[in-house]
C-alpha cells in the first residue's frame, strides 16, 4: 500500500468517560487506517462504541469524556494537538459528518437556505450569492427536485428522505476529503436506502473522498466497504478487507453476527436462526481478557486473563482472539453442521 | 397451514380529515378498499413504505380506529359490534419501539399482570402464578418480577411486550416493526420466540416490517401496499419467488443481502415519494413505475389472480387465466 495515499492514521484510540459507578471504557484502543476514496465499514451493535469513536476522531467528544490515542493522523494534521479553533474549522470542510436522524442535525429555526449556504461562508470567503449557487448544483446532483423553492423551506417541510440528500449536500460543499457517516440510512425506507447509498458511491468515485460509515446493518455493510472494522464492548475485534470477513470471519463474535442475520433464498423460511446468547459485558472498571469470552463457545480459561493478542490470516485481516485462523474456520464449520 | 379465517377486512376504507385553511378540510385516504384475510396459523406480513397506511390498517384492526366503510369480521362476526374488552381477549399488540410501549413507572410483574387485573382473571395469588408462568414462556427469569423497564435490555423489553400480549390468551397478535429497535443477534431470538409461541399456542400474526429479510423469514402470506392500497397479496414463497407487482419486486430488490463488492441495486424507482393527499391516475403507482403501460395513467388496474396471488396492475391481466 502506497504511503502516499494513506488519509487517515488512528492508533489505540480510547474514550474514558466518569460515572458514578466508575470510569466507563467505552472506546479501547481502537486502531484503523484508512486511504483515499476508500469506504471503510464501522459495524457493530448498539452501545459497542462505533458512534463515539467517530465523534472522537473529530473531537467532539461528550465534555466529560477523556480521549486519547497515540497516532490521529488525518492527511498531514495532526489531530492530537490541534486547538478547538482549528479543528472548528477542519470540520464541515476536509472532514465532514452525517447523522442518522436528519431532523435533528438540522436547525428547525432556520430556512434550509440559510443553513448550507452558512457552511460555505463558514470555510471560504465567497459572496452568498456564489454559495447559493454551489448548493443548487448540490440539490441538483444529490437528485432534490425544484432546488430553488426548497432553498426557502424549513426542516419540517421536507421528508425524511429529503432531509438526508439536504445533509448529504450540505456535507459536500467544501469538497471534504473525507465522510464520517454515522447510520444515515437507518431511518429510511428500504427503497430510499437504496437510492441514497448508490448517490454516495457514486459522489465518492467522483469527488475520490474516503468515507468512513458506520452501521448495523451487515448486508449493507457487504455492499459498500472496502474494508471492515468490527467492534465489540469498545474494542476492535476483527479488521479485515470485506470479501474476507464474509467468506472467512475469523472473531467467533463476527461469525456469530453473520450467522443470525436471515438471508433470504438460504436461511430456512420459519427455521430457528441462531442467535449470541447472553449479554454485553459492563464496560465499567478495569477489564481484563477477552471481552466477548462470557459468549463465546470457544472460550477456555486463557481467555479471561490477560492482554488477549492480535491473530492474523494475513497483514491485512487481523482478529483479537487467542485461537489460531484455523481453530477458528474449523469451529464455525462444526457449529454450522451442528444447526442443519 | 391454512384454516379458516379468523380475521376478514371487506372493502375497507379510511381518510383523515386535513385541515386547509381556516374552514376547508381535504380527505387524506389513508386506507383505500383493502380486503384481507388471516387464516388461524398464519403470520401475514405487512410491507410497504412509510406513510403507505400500514399502521392505519393495524389499528383498523385492533378496532382502535373505525373505518369509513367497510366491515372488519373477528371470528366470523363484525368487530363493530363488539365490545373493546372482549376484542383484547382475541386480539393483541407488539410495539416497535420496546423503550416507549412499557410504563416506567411500572414494575415488570405489574405491567404483565395489568391486563389480567382489569379483566378480573381469577385471584391475585392465581393471577401471580400466571404472571410468572408467561415470564417463562418467553424466556424471561421470575427474578425480574420486581424490576423496573429501565433495567432491562431493549430484547428483555420486548419479551416483556410479548408477555404483556400473551396475557389474556389471544389468537391474534399484531406485531408492528417488532424487533426494528433491536440488534441483529436479539432480532433472532425475537423471532424465534414468536416462532415457538405460534406453534405451542396457535397464534396468528400480523407483521409488519420494512425488514423484507425478516418477513421473509417469518411470513406465510404477504400483503404488499402502496399509497393505501394492497397491490399484492399472496403466499409469501410464491411472492418473494415470483413477484407479480412491479412494485414489490423494485421491494425486493432494494433488499441488501451480503453480497461483498456487488455493491447497492438500481432499483430504478423513478420520482419522488408520493403525496397521499394528491393520488395519482389511473394506477396510483405509475409515476414512478419503471414497466408503464400508457393505460396506466388513465384506468385503475384491477386485481388479477396469477397462480393464486393477487396483483393490482395492467400487467397482470395478460397472465390472468379468467
Amino acid at each position: 500500500m502506497a504511503e502516499a495515499a494513506r488519509l487517515l492514521e488512528v492508533k489505540d484510540l480510547s474514550v474514558d468517560i466518569a460515572t458514578a459507578d466508575g470510569v466507563l471504557h467505552a472506546v479501547r484502543n481502537v486502531g484503523f487506517s484508512l486511504n483515499r476514496s476508500e469506504t471503510l465499514c464501522i459495524v457493530g451493535e448498539s452501545g459497542c462504541g462505533k458512534s463515539l469513536t467517530a465523534l472522537a476522531l473529530m473531537g467532539l467528544q461528550p465534555h466529560r469524556a477523556r480521549r486519547s490515542a497515540s497516532i490521529l493522523r488525518f492527511d498531514d494534521v495532526d489531530l492530537l494537538t490541534q486547538s478547538p479553533k482549528t479543528m472548528r474549522r477542519l470540520r464541515g470542510d476536509r472532514i465532514s459528518m452525517i447523522f442518522q436522524e436528519p431532523m435533528t442535525s438540522l436547525n428547525p429555526a432556520f430556512t434550509i437556505g440559510d443553513q448550507i449556504i452558512d457552511v460555505l461562508r463558514q470555510h471560504r470567503d465567497v459572496s452568498t450569492a456564489q454559495a447559493r449557487e454551489r448548493a443548487l448544483q448540490l440539490f441538483d446532483r444529490v437528485g432534490i427536485s425544484a432546488p430553488q423553492s426548497r432553498l426557502r423551506q424549513y426542516p419540517h417541510e421536507l421528508s425524511g428522505g429529503l432531509r438526508q440528500r439536504m445533509l448529504i449536500a450540505m456535507a459536500l460543499m467544501c469538497g471534504p476529503d473525507l465522510l464520517l457517516a454515522d447510520e444515515p440510512t437507518t431511518a429510511l425506507d428500504v427503497t430510499i436506502q437504496a437510492e441514497l447509498l448508490r448517490l454516495l458511491a457514486e459522489l465518492q468515485s467522483e469527488l475520490g473522498m474516503a468515507m468512513i460509515f458506520i452501521t448495523h446493518d451487515l448486508g449493507l455493510v457487504s455492499r459498500i466497504a472496502d474494508r471492515v472494522v468490527v467492534m465489540y464492548a469498545g474494542e476492535v475485534v476483527e479488521s479485515a478487507p470485506v470479501e474476507n470477513l464474509f467468506e472467512d470471519p475469523l472473531h467467533p463474535y463476527t461469525q456469530g453476527l453473520l450467522a443470525c442475520l436471515p438471508v433470504p433464498g438460504s436461511t430456512p423460511r420459519m427455521g430457528r436462526l441462531p442467535s449470541i446468547p447472553g449479554v454485553v459485558p459492563s464496560l465499567i472498571g478495569a477489564h481484563t481478557g477477552c471481552s466477548f469470552r462470557d459468549r463465546c463457545a470457544f472460550a477456555v480459561d486463557a481467555c479471561a486473563t490477560g492482554e488477549i493478542s492480535i491473530g492474523s490470516a494475513d497483514e491485512r485481516h487481523e482478529y483479537r482472539c487467542l485461537r489460531t485462523p484455523m481453530e477458528n474456520r474449523t469451529g464455525r464449520r462444526r457449529l454450522q453442521s451442528a444447526r442443519t | 397451514m391454512s384454516g379458516k379465517a379468523i380475521l376478514e377486512l371487506r372493502h375497507v376504507e379510511h381518510a383523515f380529515k386535513m385541515r386547509e385553511g381556516l374552514f376547508s378540510h381535504r380527505a387524506l385516504q389513508a386506507v383505500d378498499d383493502v380486503s384481507l384475510s388471516l387464516a388461524e396459523g398464519d403470520v401475514l406480513g405487512v410491507v410497504g413504505e412509510s406513510g403507505c397506511g400500514k399502521t392505519t390498517l393495524l389499528r383498523i384492526m385492533l378496532g382502535l380506529l373505525t373505518p369509513v366503510r367497510g366491515d372488519i369480521l373477528l371470528d366470523g362476526a363484525p368487530i363493530a359490534d363488539q365490545k373493546r374488552r372482549d376484542l383484547a381477549r382475541k386480539i393483541q399488540m407488539i410495539f416497535q419501539d420496546p423503550y416507549s410501549s412499557l410504563n416506567p413507572r411500572r414494575s415488570i410483574g405489574s405491567i404483565v399482570g395489568q391486563p389480567l387485573e382489569i379483566h378480573g382473571v381469577g385471584d391475585s395469588t392465581e393471577r401471580a402464578r400466571r404472571v410468572r408462568e408467561l415470564l417463562d414462556v418467553v424466556g424471561l427469569p421470575t427474578r425480574m418480577l420486581d424490576n423496573y423497564p429501565t433495567q432491562l435490555s431493549g430484547g428483555q423489553r420486548q419479551r416483556v411486550a410479548i408477555a404483556r400480549a400473551l396475557a389474556l390468551r389471544p389468537r391474534i397478535i399484531v406485531c408492528d416493526e417488532p424487533t426494528s429497535a433491536l440488534d441483529v443477534s436479539v432480532q433472532a431470538q425475537i423471532l424465534n420466540l414468536l416462532l415457538d409461541l405460534r406453534r405451542d399456542f396457535g397464534l396468528s400474526y400480523v407483521f409488519v416490517s420494512h425488514n423484507l429479510a425478516v418477513v421473509e423469514h417469518i411470513a406465510t402470506r404477504i400483503a404488499v401496499m402502496y399509497l393505501g392500497r394492497i397491490v399484492e397479496t399472496g403466499n409469501a414463497e410464491d411472492i418473494f419467488r415470483r413477484p407479480g407487482h412491479p412494485y414489490t419486486r423494485i421491494l425486493l430488490k432494494s433488499v441488501l443481502t451480503p453480497a461483498p463488492r456487488a455493491g447497492v441495486p438500481d432499483i430504478q424507482l423513478g420520482g419522488a415519494a408520493p403525496n397521499p393527499m394528491d393520488i395519482p391516475s389511473g394506477c396510483r403507482f405509475h409515476p414512478r413505475c419503471p414497466e408503464v403501460l400508457p393505460i396506466c395513467a388513465t384506468q385503475d388496474p384491477a386485481t388479477f389472480e396469477v397462480a393464486g396471488v393477487h396483483v393490482a396492475c395492467h400487467l397482470a391481466r395478460a397472465t390472468d387465466p379468467k
